[in-house]
């Protein structure tokens, strides 16, 4: 189990980050924003397949909207866990933040009020922030692959620094220049990572070394690496580790599912096999503003008919 | 049980990992900006004859105080906070918007949109804001504003109301009311206060 959750951890690592999506798809120019739904022919959905949408939120804590329909909590990190009860087998499919697709509007009080182009990460913008934001995000998901999302997941950012501390603290190696940012962080140096420090070491871009992705991306293998070995040090040490974290994350995670629910998910993954992580491959170019990233229409549909669809 | 924490506290982590960028350029992501700006007010004067308004003056963008609902909730301003406060229970304790006070009904069928109890279904309150001018209006002169990047496109169903007096929801007649190809809609105001913007519902 610790090599294929160690294989889960580098997986997300290089995935992450916009990272170019694996050339067995053939990235190709065939790259626009349309959903699936509008192209793809309708198939037979493989039997039984449990889908929830994890998201990851750009925000330090759940806010208490009073009344919002806006929220400013996008999704940063999104991926579609599908378990196949079949093969007995799981994947993640790993969804770029940037992805253009349809999103779906939320009015005042809740209704669809018309959509817009724009990044997937949006889709989690309107609505109060809670459960009805993250619906919103599944629905838009949903849309985009043209397949039912039944559940979600969502953290927020300050699940980093909660983790890393009940890790013990991560040690990482400062190779890149953060004193633009945070002078503790400084270069040359072998520190054990606190609180906001791990937050800053695996998340800040600018103004940090050369801006690039890519020094990121060495960060936070790094730090992934190192955290990963701590929490199944931990976990394999300390009794109620695992509920213990759970506690802890407490409103930085939020679910449709029931405690019971998480309970039997995680009974049936238990004797599952982890596949390899899926990404859409596609094109990053830069917006008026932002980042937008346009997928490959005939990666997307590969994609979608292996991984949700019978295939003869 | 430890195995979906790990995979899930591995997902979590890439939440904060997964920002994309070019590798020597800093190019921000996306992010949800503020709503609304408001930019470009001008006073206008209606000119009867055509039924349509003509450039007045401008009007310094401080003159005009734009602000979310969320942010007239928060605001320290007691008033604020009480005017969108009644606007929204007004809109939220009605069956649906067409049963305020208001002529949104009038102003609709007068446009020949046949309204049912099934079609009064298909509009819903997309956003509502705050709209206060710190100046003098004369009469026949009102304030065309701009509210930037609304995210709609020419033709698209759109007709504002304005919360008047603190109970009566005024239309702001369709031909006041202009989407740009920007995404912008420009919209001359004769009354402030709270304001609603009605759009057809989605999917």
């Amino acid at each position: 189990m610790k090599k294929v959750l160690f294989l889960v951890l580098l997986c997300l690592a290089l995935t992450g980050c916009g990272a170019k999506a694996p050339a067995a798809h053939g990235a190709s120019e065939n790259v626009s924003s349309t959903s699936v739904e509008e192209t793809f022919p309708v198939g037979t959905l493989k039997k039984g397949l449990q889908t929830i949408l994890v998201m990851g939120l750009d925000k330090y804590e759940h806010p208490e909207e009073k009344r919002g329909y806006i929220n400013h909590m996008q999704s940063d990190f999104m991926a579609v866990v599908i378990a196949d009860p079949e093969t007995q087998t799981f994947r993640l499919l790993h969804l770029n933040r940037d992805t253009m697709t349809k999103i779906r509007r939320l009015g005042v009080f809740g209704d669809a009020a018309g959509s817009f182009e724009g990044q997937l990460a949006l889709a989690h913008t309107f609505g109060s922030g809670g459960s009805d934001s993250c619906l919103n995000a599944v629905h838009v998901v949903s849309k985009f692959l043209g397949v039912p999302i039944e559940h979600y997941m969502s953290f927020t950012m300050d699940s980093v620094p909660i983790m890393n501390d009940m890790a013990g603290g991560v040690t990482v190696t400062i190779k890149d220049d953060f004193s633009a940012v945070d002078e503790t962080l400084k270069q040359g140096e072998t520190v054990t990572l606190h609180g906001d420090q791990a937050l800053t070491f695996v998340r800040t871009r600018k103004d940090v070394g050369d801006q690039s992705n890519l020094q990121r991306m060495e960060r936070q293998r790094e730090y992934l690496s190192q955290l990963y070995v701590q929490l199944m040090e931990k976990m394999a040490s300390e009794d109620g580790f695992a509920t213990k974290l759970t506690l802890r994350l407490g409103d930085s995670f939020q679910t449709d599912y029931s405690v019971n629910g998480i309970s039997e998910l995680a009974e049936q993954l238990s004797g599952y096999t982890m596949e390899p992580i899926v990404t859409i491959p596609g094109r990053s170019v830069k917006g008026e503003e932002f980042m937008e990233f346009y997928v490959d229409q005939d990666a997307l549909h590969q994609i979608v008919n292996e991984l949700f669809y019978e295939n003869p | 049980m430890k195995k979906v924490l790990a995979i899930l506290t591995a997902v979590a982590l890439l939440a904060a990992l997964a920002v994309p960028a070019l590798a020597d350029t800093f190019v921000g992501s996306i992010y949800e900006k503020d709503v609304p700006s408001t930019t470009g007010n001008s006073i206008v004067s209606h000119d009867d004859e055509n039924d349509s308004w003509v450039f007045e003056e401008p009007v310094d963008d401080g003159a005009v105080t734009t602000l979310t609902m969320q942010e007239c909730f928060l605001s320290d301003d007691d008033e604020i906070s009480y005017i969108m406060d009644e606007a929204y229970s007004q809109l939220m304790g009605a069956g649906d918007m067409f049963e305020v006070e208001g002529d949104l009904e009038a102003a609709m069928t007068h446009a020949g949109i046949d309204l049912n109890a099934e079609t009064r279904q298909n509009y819903v309150i997309r956003d509502m804001f705050y709209v206060q001018y710190d100046g003098e209006l004369e009469p026949g002169r009102g304030l065309k504003t701009t509210f930037v990047d609304m995210k709609l496109e020419p033709g698209d169903f759109l007709y504002v109301m304005v919360n008047v007096d603190g109970w009566y929801w005024t239309v702001v007649p369709p031909q006041y009311v202009e989407i740009t190809a920007d995404g912008d809609v420009n919209v001359v105001l004769q009354e402030f206060g709270a304001i609603a913007f009605v759009v057809e519902r989605g999917e």
